[in-house]
């Protein structure tokens, strides 16, 4: 009677994840933070001010983010992009986890009142990384495996 | 079950259970918004294929050779299996069955919203989510499917608990 759950799915789920993150820099690249064509992130952070679900998180953005935006750009481009390559590789995985998850909630809190937006797609990404950091996602098919065996 | 087992076990039971909620509060939001009715399927496509991507050709062309010509019956369809593989999910009853059924119906909704204003990794997301918790057969923590696993051992005919 097979009890354990198969770790292996949980680490396929971990490296898309992962490609999650990468591919969300696509539209917060340096160094003006703004894709082709489309939102840039200074587009989403003016939409998360002007629907906010909780009002200090938007006078948060509007009077801090807001006017020192490259700093928060470059700091949200760079942990971003730490989560995706420790999601995609398995290395460091539950610090990783953690930050992402820190990122899904602030995503979350932000983005809930934002038209269009569903909320649920942030819980389920918040989950995700939960789960990450729970289950130690990196020690199957990822390099904490390989950091653990040798 | 060692502890790390149980632990993992308990976080795909939470994956199970908060895709199991995602699936019944849509299921109200769409029995409340008119969805499950003949208009309100043509609606959801006509909605789908004008103003948000409404996916590639193929799809399109499966759509409309078959959902949109019967769009009261598969209303129906729709109605009673979001709600079981909700239901399912929930209390984690034939888990991997009602996982796979729900892992169908978020690719339809990927391929659906491919290329519209959406946000696409959500459904990503969901997708991944409905088969981990398939594979790794969820329902055995936190669900009925531990009892069918207490009383009549491994199921005979392939992993349906």
């Amino acid at each position: 009677m097979s009890l354990q759950a198969p770790l292996w799915p949980i680490a396929v789920a971990r490296a898309i994840i992962g490609l999650l993150w990468l591919f969300s820099l696509r539209w917060k690249l340096p160094p003006d933070f703004m894709p082709a064509e489309g939102r840039g992130l200074m587009d989403w952070l003016q939409l998360e001010v002007a629907h906010a679900a909780f009002p200090l998180y938007g006078r948060l953005v509007e009077q801090l983010v807001l006017p020192n935006f490259t700093l928060f750009a470059w700091m949200i481009f760079l942990a971003e992009l730490v989560v995706g390559l420790s999601l995609l590789t398995g290395a460091f995985t539950r610090l990783g986890a953690l930050l992402g998850l820190g990122l899904s909630v602030n995503l979350g809190i932000g983005l809930l009142d934002v038209p269009g937006e569903w909320p649920w797609s942030y819980a389920m990404l918040a989950m995700w990384h939960g789960l990450f950091f729970v289950t130690g996602a990196g020690r199957v098919w990822g390099l904490d495996g390989l950091r653990s065996r040798s | 079950m060692g502890q790390v087992e149980n632990r993992m076990r308990q976080a795909v039971a939470i994956l199970r259970i908060t895709l199991g909620v995602i699936l019944v509060v849509t299921w109200f939001k769409n029995l409340q918004d008119g969805i499950y009715t003949a208009d309100g399927i043509v609606g959801l496509f006509n909605y789908l294929f004008n103003d948000n991507g409404g996916g590639p050709a193929f799809y399109r062309a499966i759509i409309n050779g078959t959902i949109l010509q019967v769009p009261g019956l598969f209303a129906v369809f729709q109605l009673v299996g979001e709600l079981l593989l909700g239901l399912g999910l929930l209390v984690g009853l034939f888990t991997p069955l009602a996982a796979v059924g729900a892992a169908l119906f978020f690719f339809n909704l990927f391929l659906a919203y491919l290329g519209g204003h959406e946000w696409i990794w959500t459904y990503v997301l969901l997708t991944v989510s409905a088969l981990v918790t398939a594979l790794t057969q969820a329902g055995r923590a936190w669900g009925l499917d531990s009892l069918l696993l207490r009383r009549l051992g491994e199921p005979p005919g392939g992993p349906i608990w």
